[in-house]
């Protein structure tokens, strides 16, 4: 392969930047109840067709149900599975890896260096844990939309380096616990819509994950 | 699983979505992303370590590396992350380097010996003084006309390390230039010389399908270690690809291959030969293996078409059955004949092959017969498999040799001994100085070379490096005391490799070509000088002309403004910076050998066709021209293409010797040489005549250590630093021998004792040792023996630490100096011993 012409540096960008989309969409999934906007959002012809042709059927009850009562069928289920009381299945990383088991341990510190030592911060607002599904999928979509910005000013350099550490947080957070909770979630969840949203993001994860290298490669012009 | 062309669409659509809730992170305040990777910081501090891109120098395949600096001291090595030869994977004796530069055995002033040579009595000089003596002597030589007699002796010296030293030598008169190779890989090196020019391979495992290992431990040691073994990694762990390996020992390549195929000592090239049978009889040459011998010689006619080619290999292999393979190597018929077939049939493939196959008295027809296989099989020099390699091609600024250039005949082993040696015969090196017919060094430079522990017969070497009749001066430049410098007359302290400067160029498996450059991590220690800086010093006492540059770092500097590609990066700047640089619009280099030459290359004026060969050249005379091509001493520097019966091609061009443009297995040069032209198989003679008490004594390498440079790294010496003898049980018992006896090991030349470890993971019949243990000097953590002049606590804390006391026993001394007889190679692996319990 050789470096990246200017017309697939175009190509590069558009795909990074739909990957940034894409982390920030399941990002918004997993961080609360769905609200009446996202719910909207759902119905939206677009989104539709495009969650359709990605294999994802929304039921009936959730395109055409009342407002309120999907949006409350979703929250008490977004609470049950992700919040508690009881049993539940914490969308933290520390909890899901085998030698883990306790909220806030040695994988949750790393991640949060892992953010700090990029220069970024936890919002005031955030009150959840730093490793978070939300944080780690908004940490990728970050480093993507990064490297989008790069291939969009020929900077093939800049791109290989935000690649190199998606690479790197890919293989030392994301791909050792998210399949695991994404499958407990596609075990458990009552409604097709989790569900399908846990498989998207296992799906999606794996994809990049071959992908991610396949675009170091051309940033690296190896 | 879904569509990614369908989760992009998502992507494009899910941009406003993502408004949708709070953010967790706030990221704005970070404008840019730090750089990836290379980065440490002290574990007490907190504070960031001064990072340095440099080269590696522990073995040759010398990667691309990063020191960290805290507070002046050289702290800790890892790789260079943007190495696309490394990839940032880096070796346990990579990272060991850091104890060099501290090693409390290290020398750090100028020596002279003042009692008897071993006798460790040195008192300190000058620099001034060192190099006084040196220069008179070399002074009187030239002025005598015998410039020959200043020897320059290296084991290891590359890119600008060459050209710097070995210009100065050459520049100075003498061309008595000696090296190691042949006790490395010599052989391998003229092997491929002899049949497609290049001296080098490549393994493309990132592209293979399937690996067939002939005697190569790439997992552990490789002359391109890291660059192929990580990359061998990936295909297998990621991949699913199979390796098989044959060795006679299961060593942890081995270990990790799909399957170990265990095999008789020096018997490869007649399973391979077997191999070859197959494939010819079965008709699985069909497809890329025709098409591929159109570029192939088997034949003494040069104009053979393919059906003439495929009766001659099929003539040729006819009684190489698996059958009569099995006999000799103790493989089965049934496995041999199914890898040939797995083989030729999985495409694309890599045939691997090093020193199991090659450091055999039959290792050149060995290496010979797996250039075979390729061939008939199409597998080679393409994607996927055994390639022809690419380095980088530097920009060297020039060094004007002497006019006349003299030098002692000592370098390529006795008259008639060695066919073909163009990396020369190191182990003769000495026995043909005791010998005198050929002449004697007046001055022996040693650098980076050991040859009293390199070497086979160990007290032979000993005997004559202490006898000033022989050797009346020998000079060592070494950064430590070690195995050799012990009988040097004068010591110049060199630095370790973590100090000085090189523009690097070694084998890139991408097939792109990197650059890279080593800078020193900290200052020397002591008064420790890069023996490539002294040169120039010697130079201006000697008045002897160096050209542009006037040290070595400016020898770097020029090279990197001189070289394209580097120069438009930002040359040395941009080099002291990043370390490496490779073209990034490049594309892998592959298959040369099938680019049509035009009319007007090989018809221009002065070439000429050498009907003989098919050879287009450029012959520097009528005289010439009539002796023709392959007869003409240095003809294949004139190689211009070859004429082919489909056309004129670029070939296989010729680097070393006069083969022509075609992968060449019909050999005329061997031919004149009495070999058979055509790979052949030749038992090794002395297994032959074997008693009933007799074992073949086979020796290897460790990961963590280097043959004969690394034992004095502390953290490496802890990994490794002992080398029971294998044995398997059913040989062990037949001796009385239990695991951890005591053993005595004798052969013709010596004999050491050693203690047994009774394993199956080797094969009945041979007795296997490393090399790297058993050293005499080379520091308290190599030996258990300081140098001399040191105490015992010389700013090193850990010594207090050292719990073993055991440092193992060197195979060498009952290991004879013995070529093949065609390419020079040291025979490590046929050495016929007898063993007993002590």
């Amino acid at each position: 392969m050789t470096a990246a012409s200017s017309s697939s540096s175009n190509g590069l960008a558009r795909t990074a930047i739909e990957v940034s989309n894409l982390y920030g969409f399941l990002a918004a999934v997993f961080r609360e109840e769905v609200s009446e906007h996202f719910l909207a959002q759902l119905r939206s012809p677009e989104l539709r067709q495009t969650l359709t042709d990605a294999g994802i059927t929304l039921d009936d009850s959730l395109l055409r149900g009342p407002d309120q009562e999907v949006l409350r069928d979703l929250a008490v289920e977004f609470t049950a599975l992700f919040l508690g009381p009881g049993e539940h299945i914490s969308p933290h990383e520390s909890v899901h890896l085998p030698q883990g088991g306790n909220l806030w341990g040695a994988e949750t510190v790393m991640v949060r260096k892992f953010v700090n030592a990029l220069g970024f911060k936890y919002a005031e607002e955030f009150s959840g844990m730093p490793d978070h599904i939300s944080v780690e999928l908004e940490l990728m979509a970050e480093l993507a939309r990064r490297e989008g910005v790069a291939w969009e000013q020929g900077d093939t350099d800049g791109a290989a380096n935000s690649l190199s550490y998606q690479s790197q947080f890919m293989a030392e957070h994301l791909a050792k616990w998210v399949p695991t909770f994404c499958s407990k979630v596609m075990d458990i969840a009552g409604l097709s819509f989790y569900r399908d949203m846990a498989r998207l993001t296992v799906d999606f994860l794996e994809s990049e994950r071959t992908d991610i290298e396949r675009r170091i490669d051309i940033a690296k012009g190896v | 699983m879904l569509n990614r062309r369908n989760f992009l669409k998502l992507g494009a659509v899910t941009a406003t979505t993502t408004v949708a809730g709070g953010a967790c992170l706030s990221t704005q305040a970070a404008k840019d992303l730090p750089q990836w990777g290379n980065k440490d910081f002290s574990p007490t501090t907190g504070k960031s370590r001064k990072a340095i891109p440099s080269a590696c120098w522990q073995c040759v395949t010398r990667c691309a590396n990063m020191g960290y600096v805290e507070d002046g001291r050289l702290v800790k090595i890892e790789s260079n992350v943007n190495s696309i030869r490394t990839e940032g994977v880096m070796c346990a004796k990579g990272q060991g380097a850091v104890n060099h530069t501290y090693d409390p055995d290290r020398i750090l002033y100028p020596m002279q010996r003042v009692g008897e040579r071993g006798s460790d009595e040195w008192k300190r000089i000058s620099w001034d003084e060192a190099l006084d003596m040196i220069a008179a002597r070399m002074k009187k030589n030239r002025d005598a006309g015998t410039p020959e007699k200043v020897v320059y002796h290296y084991g290891r010296a590359k890119a600008s390390h060459s050209k710097t030293i070995g210009g100065f030598f050459k520049a100075y008169g003498t061309g008595s230039i000696g090296n190691h190779t042949a006790l490395c890989e010599g052989g391998k090196w003229t092997a491929q010389e002899l049949t497609w020019g290049g001296h080098y391979d490549n393994w493309d495992f990132d592209n293979t399908k399937f690996v067939l290992n002939f005697g190569s431990n790439v997992l552990e040691t490789h002359t391109n270690h890291i660059p192929t073994a990580h990359r061998l990694l990936w295909a297998m762990a990621e991949k699913g690809v199979e390796m098989v390996t044959f060795d006679v020992r299961l060593s942890n390549t081995a270990a990790k291959s799909k399957e170990w195929v265990p095999i008789k000592s020096g018997t490869d090239g007649a399973v391979l030969a077997a191999m070859i049978n197959v494939v010819m009889s079965e008709g699985l040459y069909k497809g890329d293996g025709e098409e591929f011998l159109k570029y192939t010689r088997v034949t003494e006619d040069v104009n053979a078409d393919v059906p003439a080619k495929i009766a001659a290999i099929k003539a040729g292999v006819k009684d190489y059955t698996p059958k009569w393979a099995e006999k000799i190597s103790g493989v089965p018929a049934s496995k041999i004949t199914a890898l040939a077939r797995k083989f030729a049939t999985t495409k694309p493939a890599v045939l691997v092959s090093y020193r199991g196959l090659v450091a055999h008295y039959n290792g050149n027809e060995g290496e010979r017969l797996a250039q075979l296989l390729c061939a008939v099989t199409g597998q080679i020099d393409k994607p996927g498999t055994r390639m022809k390699a690419v380095g980088a091609g530097w920009k060297w600024p020039k060094i004007p040799s002497a006019k006349k250039i003299k030098k002692l005949d000592i370098f390529d082993g006795f008259p008639g001994q060695v066919a073909y040696p163009t990396h020369h015969v190191a182990e003769t090196v000495l026995p043909m100085i005791k010998d005198g017919r050929n002449g004697r060094p007046d001055m022996y430079i040693m650098y980076c070379w050991t040859p009293a522990y390199a070497n086979g017969h160990i007290g032979e070497a000993i005997e004559i490096l202490k006898d000033e009749k022989l050797m009346p001066f020998i000079v060592s430049v070494d950064p430590f005391y070690g195995d050799s410098t012990m009988y040097a007359d004068l010591i110049l302290p060199d630095t370790p490799f973590t100090e000085r400067w090189t523009a690097e160029d070694m084998v890139d498996p991408a097939q792109i070509g990197e650059f890279y450059i080593r800078q020193p991590f900290t200052k020397p220690l002591g008064e420790a000088r890069d023996f490539s800086d002294v040169v120039f010093d010697l130079a201006k006492r000697l008045g002897v002309d160096m050209g542009k540059a006037k040290s070595h770092e400016d020898f770097v500097r020029l090279a990197c403004e001189n070289t394209p590609g580097v120069k438009d990066a930002g040359g040395f700047e941009y080099m002291k910076k990043h370390g490496v640089w490779h073209d990034k619009n490049a594309t892998p280099q592959q298959q040369v050998y099938n680019r049509p030459v035009p009319e007007s290359v090989y018809k221009a004026k002065g070439v000429v066709l050498d009907k003989a060969s098919g050879v287009y050249w450029k012959p520097a005379s009528e005289a010439d021209a009539k002796k023709g091509y392959v007869a003409t001493k240095g003809a294949y520097k004139k190689y211009v293409a070859q004429q082919m019966p489909h056309g004129v091609f670029s070939g296989f061009a010729p680097d070393k010797v006069n083969k022509s443009g075609y992968l060449e297995l019909w050999s005329p040069l061997l031919k004149a040489k009495g070999f058979n032209p055509f790979p052949t198989w030749i038992p090794i003679p002395e297994h032959q005549k074997m008693g009933p008490d007799d074992l073949v004594l086979t020796t290897f390498k460790h990961a963590a250590q280097t043959h004969s440079r690394t034992m004095n790294c502390k953290y490496l010496a802890e990994v490794y630093h002992n080398n029971p003898a294998w044995i398997n049980p059913v040989t062990a018992k037949a001796r009385g021998i239990y695991d951890g006896d005591r053993i005595k090991v004798t052969s013709e030349v010596g004999e050491i004792v050693t203690k047994a470890r009774v394993t199956e993971a080797i094969i009945p019949g041979v007795v296997a040792i490393s090399h790297h243990c058993g050293h005499w000097a080379y520091g308290r953590y190599a030996s258990g023996r300081r140098a001399p002049s040191t105490d015992e606590e010389r700013g090193d804390r850990d010594f207090k630490f050292k719990w073993w006391t055991e440092n193992g026993v060197h195979p060498n001394w009952v290991i004879p100096n013995s070529p093949d007889p065609i390419n020079g190679q040291q025979r490590w692996m046929d050495t016929v011993v007898q063993v007993t319990r002590v």
